[in-house]
């Protein structure tokens, strides 16, 4: 009996990628799928915490009144700003690093690798607070410096023109790590026989960069851009620990209206609502940046 | 051989795992959400009143689940409720349960009654007319056990008594005879200084930030006014109970203008603290940088902690005294000292409906008896584990104000003055009668217009006529109907039973 299940199973590939699979097929569904499925079908009832027990379908008026609210729109632009303000530096903070890591030796290389991936493993809050105080309108380190150097001070994330720039500064000076490890990786790979004869063709280190490196390093660019523009229309961080979503709204997050939404009004179906459309904003500006990089990279 | 070992190994592992599970079966748990947390002192008393309980009702567990901080608590409690795994019992006020816009809002309450069931009629004349907190929701299954009363910390103001006697002002007077804005405006001119030399203040009268700037810049003038009873106890400021529309509007164009003559005209607050938190505000104040923090009564015990802290040289700082002075108040025909809220604490039964013979609804409401019992409570103020203010204890046996020892005479003087004279918050009634479309509407009328645009004007980004303005134009666009007639009648006519109900019981206590 043994030696039958043995002889038809034990050493058949399929059936073990079958059962490795199913086990993460069975996480993903408990808690990846069956949440998301759940949200939309939210998205369709009258669900709030008032009437719990009694939700009800309501068609897509969850939907009109979401994308007729001038603050959903409000915090469409926001989100959409904050993601054009993050995403191009995400890209070229992170290679402008990685390209000058490539001239050290290894152990260089790896310990400003380390050092610079350091701040992905700090917690979130005790992140988020270090830059609150750095940014402190009234006692804070940059606030300092600019009185030192003799230029004005700033109001920083209490000021409702220029929160959002503040988060922003905030991002660009605290999550690159990992974009650099990536970077790293990618420029590693790259065959130094490329460079040998693109230097006996006497290239210049600009033609270098844009004919071998940049076109090289395009996989990669596009999936950090990708996971950018995700984590970037899905920010919540900086506006739940920082600015409240203020001053005046002007921090307000999609992410952190849903949260908003969610907890503070307890509508649990326009929060599903809400989330939907996020992810289809998501999902639109990846296809996006598919179509018009995807075509250009060479795998 | 072997076979046996095996069938004798099963039988004893299937014997083992039904075993386990009938002893699971047989214990009962009990889910109690708490905000208190198990490792302060007040926690580990707690704890053992819980064991005591489990030591009392053999095969009843409390599974003791704790909130964090008040906010994340109520955050909890609310995606609890909205995922239908509501705890068995958690622990508030019900302002925190029904208002609309909080986390645990149940705003929808069709109506709401005093549970005769749980409770006798002499038992809600001792009462008297705090029970109004007590309620529960037919058909929702929410039953409270009262537990202390709270004074509202939406009408006290925690104040650096240091920083008030340096600048002239004795605060027992304060306490004792009220104050006015001029005062309060007086009290700035002397307490706002540059104290390092760097040509910048850096001692304020408060944060204009989170809820400081709406209980320290607009309710000393929109609050002072003398109202019905009904008006001026209602957790709705703004709106006006019998027709839903803004009330006084003119006067809430005057305390926009307070406000923004405070940070602007004024600069007894900073503009640029209008991003911090509470938790700023709070730091702040310990830091001897604010002569004002708008907080609950319990932030004293915060305060002691912190004295405690530097006495022991555990961190570096100044012993503060700090105690609770009433707002200031328009010195206007018409306008008088605004009077303390009272708010009542109570352990609250989310999950089951009110007892139907099930053991273990049986067992959550001999739990909230338990723990409500009259006979912990003396302990609990012999022992210091409440802080001053819940000192007067409101049992399901004695809600009426008895006034045990409390070491601060700020807080005494709440007590008593409480005692003789305030009322309750009727919030939760008033608030229902609004209709449940306004209601939802208002919530968000409060976060999308009244909070950026009071922002927009600290930050100087909106004068206090464009802000007033926002405000204004956003409140007529709520929708009507704004007021459900029938409901707001019965409404009414209870609380007007009640307020005599508590008038008849003071008469006990003069």
């Amino acid at each position: 009996m043994f030696k039958l299940i043995k002889r038809n199973y034990v050493y058949n590939e399929w059936f073990w990628a079958y059962v490795f699979l199913a086990v993460d097929l069975a996480w993903s569904t408990l808690f990846l799928f069956y949440p998301m499925i759940k949200g939309v079908i939210y998205s369709f009832q009258d669900i709030r915490l008032q009437n719990i027990s009694n939700p009800h379908f309501i068609g897509f008026k969850n939907y009109i009144n979401v994308l007729t609210d001038p603050d959903w729109w409000h915090s469409v632009k926001v989100s959409a700003v904050y993601t054009l303000g993050v995403v191009p530096m995400g890209i070229i903070i992170p290679l402008t690093i990685s390209l000058l890591l490539a001239h050290f030796r290894r152990s260089i290389r790896d310990f400003f690798k380390a050092a610079f991936y350091l701040p992905g493993v700090v917690s979130a809050v005790i992140m988020a607070m270090t830059l609150k105080w750095i940014f402190d309108p009234m006692a804070g380190f940059m606030n300092w410096l600019l009185s030192l150097l003799g230029l004005p001070t700033q109001l920083w994330y209490s000021s409702t023109s220029e929160a959002l720039l503040t988060l922003i500064i905030m991002n660009w000076l605290s999550s690159h790590g990992f974009n650099i490890l990536l970077y790293s990786a990618a420029l590693d790979r790259i065959p130094k026989s490329l460079y040998e004869a693109a230097e006996i063709d006497a290239a210049s280190s600009w033609r270098r960069f844009w004919k071998i490196t940049w076109p090289l390093l395009k996989p990669t660019t596009l999936y950090v851009l990708i996971i950018s523009v995700i984590g970037s229309f899905q920010a919540f961080g900086g506006a739940f620990f920082i600015t409240h979503g203020g001053p005046m709204k002007a921090t307000e997050f999609l992410n952190y209206r849903i949260y908003v939404t969610f907890y503070q009004f307890g509508e649990y179906g326009v929060a599903a609502t809400m989330s939907v459309l996020l992810m289809l904003i998501v999902i639109a500006v990846s296809l996006l940046n598919f179509k018009i990089m995807g075509s250009e990279v060479e795998y | 051989m072997k076979r046996s070992l095996a069938i004798v190994i099963t039988l004893l592992l299937a014997l083992m795992i039904m075993s386990s599970a009938l002893a699971v079966a047989s214990t009962d748990t009990i889910t109690a959400l708490l905000p208190f947390r198990p490792n302060t002192p007040f926690g580990a008393y707690l704890g053992q009143v819980f064991n005591l309980f489990e030591q009392t009702h053999p095969g009843v567990k409390i599974k003791w689940i704790s909130g964090g901080s008040w906010g994340d608590y109520i955050k909890k409690l609310g995606t609890m409720l909205g995922a239908r795994q509501g705890p068995d019992v958690a622990y508030g006020n019900a302002n925190y349960l029904f208002v609309p816009g909080r986390g645990a809002g149940l705003a929808s309450a069709d109506s709401l009654t005093i549970p005769d069931k749980y409770f006798t009629k002499d038992e809600r004349l001792g009462m008297g007319a705090a029970v109004i907190g007590s309620v529960s929701i037919p058909g929702r299954g929410i039953v409270v056990w009262p537990w202390h009363l709270y004074i509202g910390g939406i009408s006290t103001m925690i104040a650096n008594e240091d920083i008030l006697r340096e600048a002239g002002f004795d605060p027992n007077k304060i306490r004792k005879n009220g104050w006015t804005i001029k005062q309060f405006l007086e009290l700035g001119s002397k307490v706002v200084k540059d104290l390092n030399g760097d040509g910048k203040p850096d001692r304020w009268l408060f944060y204009p930030v989170n809820s400081d700037h709406m209980r320290i810049g607009i309710f000393p003038v929109y609050l002072s006014k003398k109202r019905p009873l009904l008006e001026q106890w209602t957790l709705d400021y703004f709106f006006d109970t019998k027709t839903g529309k803004l009330k006084d509007p003119e006067l809430l164009h005057r305390a926009f203008q307070y406000l923004y003559d405070l940070v602007h005209k004024y600069k007894y607050a900073p503009a640029a603290a209008v991003s911090k938190s509470m938790g700023d505000a709070s730091d702040a104040f310990l830091r001897g940088e604010l002569a004002f923090v708008a907080n609950g009564p319990d932030y004293l015990s915060t305060v002691k902690e912190h004295n405690r802290m530097v006495l022991e040289g555990q961190i570096k700082g100044k012993v503060i005294h700090a105690g609770i002075v009433p707002m200031p108040y328009l010195n206007e025909p018409g306008h008088g000292p605004i009077r303390p809220g009272l708010a009542v604490y109570g352990f609250y039964n989310f999950k089951q409906n009110p007892y139907k013979g099930d053991e273990h609804t049986k067992h959550v409401m001999e739990f909230c008896d338990f723990i409500t019992n009259i006979v912990f409570q003396p302990i609990l103020a012999a022992e210091g584990f409440m802080s001053p203010d819940r000192r007067l204890f409101a049992t399901r046996y004695a809600m009426a104000a008895n006034l045990y020892d409390t070491n601060d005479p700020s807080v005494r003087y709440w007590l008593n003055d409480m005692r003789n004279n305030a009322l309750p918050s009727l919030s939760q009634y008033a608030c229902v009668a609004f209709t449940k479309a306004f209601r939802e509407a208002k919530g968000k009328w409060f976060h999308d217009s009244f909070i950026p645009a009071l922002e927009g004007m600290i930050a100087g980004k909106l004068t206090a006529d464009e802000a007033f303005n926002e405000v204004k134009v956003a409140a007529e666009k709520l929708p009507y109907p704004r007021v459900n007639k029938d409901k707001l009648r019965d409404i009414t006519n209870s609380i007007n039973k009640l307020i005599k109900e508590e008038q008849e019981e003071s008469k006990m206590f003069k």
